[in-house]
């Protein structure tokens, strides 16, 4: 137990460090694409306005003031007010975050869900009817763009067929498009890899060992070479949460007005306000940090020869 | 005679691929009785180990029986899964060659055994572990008890062949089938393991069938000798005699290829050629082509015969038995 929390410890060290990292790209990419004043103001605002407004963000300090100032900030999770909705931007990201949670949870775990059993059979008859159905299924999702797939999606069931809504989240029914959209590409990868650690798995020499013990097929398979199995699945799945919150759900959420942080994305970077994303960027860095931390310690459950 | 424990009866088993049907085991009959111990001995790819997979249903894929009975205790095992699943690892156990390869490595030593007693004899918790303790002890592991949580790996290659065999013995198995039990491992270790199975073997009764190309070994352990070539039995006997009158010329060059520690020779004699292609094997005979006896004969398949008490022989042109080391042949 002590050297779990020992790892932990470690991660959320290093995990620091790699949040402050990536705020320190944002904070300057930010000031190089170009002036926030410029954006912010409308094109007939007087210089005396645009002076104000700089003093007022306080860009017309010294750089390194304002970085110093931007990192002090980001330590208290202190952004600011958004620039337009002039109210704290961590407050907006706070409220919106349930809602990206909840569909990435809808999404990735759905995926992760339906890839184990998926993978386990089309591994136990390669080249079966599931197992090429699987590969060819599998490809045709990955070669889908998220955008087109979201589309597709909408007019087979929202227009053609009228079964579920495909904007907003008024009611439950609102989630299953979009969760589906969010979910197919990551199902696809995860069955494959699912498939393939399984195939290997059951070659393995143990495995003709613990069949020639007479144990029951499921726990042969379910128990033995599952386990063996779940290092890679463990690490794709980490990927694929961590790939969904800090990308794909901007698509998703754009397509299906999903009101999460994927379209709060979206609506900040047409309303040029800076602020709002960098709150947004820096929660998500969190969460692919903690998201991180939880993979390693499963990790090291599944595979105690895994060292600290 | 006691009844056989197992009994094999024209067992074919082949590996269906694209290019083509292989037969990897043509037509093998065999019997175990209790307490016995019998070698089957051959070359790489002559089928002793797939026959022997084969009775735990283990062959790998695309490999599968195609013909013949396996039966244990006078019953089909290949008629019967669900019986057969409780007899595999239970009334017949199996060690393989590679130790190193052979454990789960994500799982304790103690669960691996555990899940042994659990499955066929219902023993689970502070019993299980104490019967875990005894068989480890019983295949010599200092202080087993501390140990049960290790993992495969902190173990030397020796230690976990001797917890193959203690998990192997842990539904107190009748039959043993050891598959080259000693060859991935260090020549002193060998030879403790050897011992080992001597002593289990005397101290609990077990019928071993070792699976092996080691001649010294076989003249070491066991009672008869089942010899293979390109998936067939050739020649069977009880191992004097088979070492001192070899019937068959391919037993023959197998024995001529082997020093004896008080005769060395300036070169040891090869058997000319080299295993035939199971997938293009000669007809009848598939020793003929590499044969020194062979003639036109051999090309159409040889007669099962007994030339003499407890032999059996595939062959047109057997070496010549002495009448001394047959004395009951008349009786056969």
């Amino acid at each position: 137990m002590d050297r779990v929390a020992n790892l932990i410890l470690r991660r959320l060290l290093h995990g620091v460090i790699v949040v402050l990292g990536v705020m320190t790209i944002v904070f300057f990419v930010t000031r190089i694409i170009g002036d926030p004043v410029q954006v912010m103001l409308p094109v007939e605002a007087t210089e005396a306005e645009r002076a104000l407004l700089r003093n007022q963000l306080g860009l017309d300090r010294p750089i390194l003031e304002q970085f110093l100032q931007f990192a002090g900030n980001t330590l208290t999770f202190n952004f600011g007010d958004s620039l337009w909705q002039r109210r704290p931007a961590m407050d907006i990201v706070l409220q919106r975050l349930p809602m990206t949670a909840l569909l990435t949870a809808a999404g990735i775990g759905a995926a992760i869900l339906l890839s184990i059993p998926l993978g386990i059979v089309a591994a136990l008859r390669p080249d079966g009817i599931v197992d090429r159905t699987t590969v060819v299924a599998s490809l045709a999702g990955l070669s889908m763009p998220q955008f087109w797939l979201g589309l597709l999606l909408i007019i087979l069931f929202g227009v053609k067929l009228g079964w579920l809504p495909t904007s907003g989240a008024r009611s439950p029914a609102h989630i299953i498009l979009p969760a589906i959209t969010l979910a197919l590409p990551s199902l696809a990868r995860l069955a494959m890899v699912v498939r393939t650690a399984m195939i290997d798995e059951m070659n393995r020499q143990y495995i003709k060992v613990v069949r020639a013990k007479g144990l029951k097929r499921a726990r042969v398979i379910g128990v033995h070479a599952l386990r063996n199995a779940s290092v890679p699945i463990l690490t794709l799945s980490g990927w694929e949460i961590i790939g969904a919150l800090a990308g794909n759900v901007v698509v998703v959420e754009s397509i299906f007005a999903w009101p999460g942080l994927g379209l709060t994305v979206m609506q900040s970077i047409e309303r040029q306000d800076l602020i709002l994303l960098q709150a947004v960027v820096f929660t998500v860095a969190v969460m692919a940090v903690c998201i991180n931390i939880l993979i390693d310690i499963a990790h090291r459950a599944i595979d105690p020869r895994v060292n600290a | 005679m006691t009844a056989p424990l197992l009994e094999l009866d024209d067992l074919v088993v082949t590996f269906t691929t694209r290019r083509g049907r292989i037969e990897a085991v043509r037509g093998v009959s065999l019997a175990v009785r209790p307490g016995e111990t019998l070698g089957i001995v051959g070359e790489s790819g002559s089928g002793k180990s797939v026959t022997m997979q084969a009775v735990m249903g283990v062959v790998d894929s695309p490999g599968a029986v195609e013909h013949g009975d396996i039966s244990w205790r006078g019953r089909s095992l290949l008629a019967r899964e669900g019986e057969a699943a409780d007899i595999r690892g239970r009334d017949i156990a199996m060690v393989f060659q590679d130790a190193m390869t052979s454990l789960d490595p994500l799982f304790s030593i103690g669960t691996q055994i555990g899940e042994v007693l659990a499955r066929h004899r219902g023993v689970t918790g502070a019993a299980a572990r104490a019967r875990t303790i005894e068989l480890l002890e019983l295949v010599g592991i200092a202080n087993p008890g501390p140990r049960l949580h290790y993992l495969p790996h902190q173990f030397s290659g020796g230690m976990r062949q001797r917890i193959m065999i203690a998990m192997a013995l842990a539904a107190e198995p009748a039959l043993l089938i050891a598959d080259e039990p000693t060859t991935a491992l260090d020549v002193t270790v060998q030879a403790q393991i050897v011992d080992l199975l001597i002593e289990l073997r005397d101290r609990l009764g077990l019928a071993i069938v070792l699976v092996t190309h080691d001649l010294g070994l076989v003249a070491e352990l066991c009672d008869r000798v089942a010899v293979m070539y390109a998936g067939r039995i050739v020649e069977t006997a009880d191992v004097w005699s088979l070492f001192d009158a070899p019937a068959h010329p391919y037993t023959a060059g197998l024995l001529k290829a082997t020093p004896a520690i008080d005769d060395l020779p300036e070169r040891l004699e090869t058997i000319e050629g080299s295993p035939p292609d199971p997938s293009d094997l000669p007809s009848g005979c598939a020793f003929r082509l590499r044969c020194p006896r062979a003639d036109a004969a051999c090309a159409s398949a040889p007669p099962l015969t007994h030339p003499a008490a407890g032999r059996d022989l595939l062959c047109w042109h057997p070496e010549p038995l002495p009448i001394a080391a047959s004395p009951e042949a008349a009786h056969v």
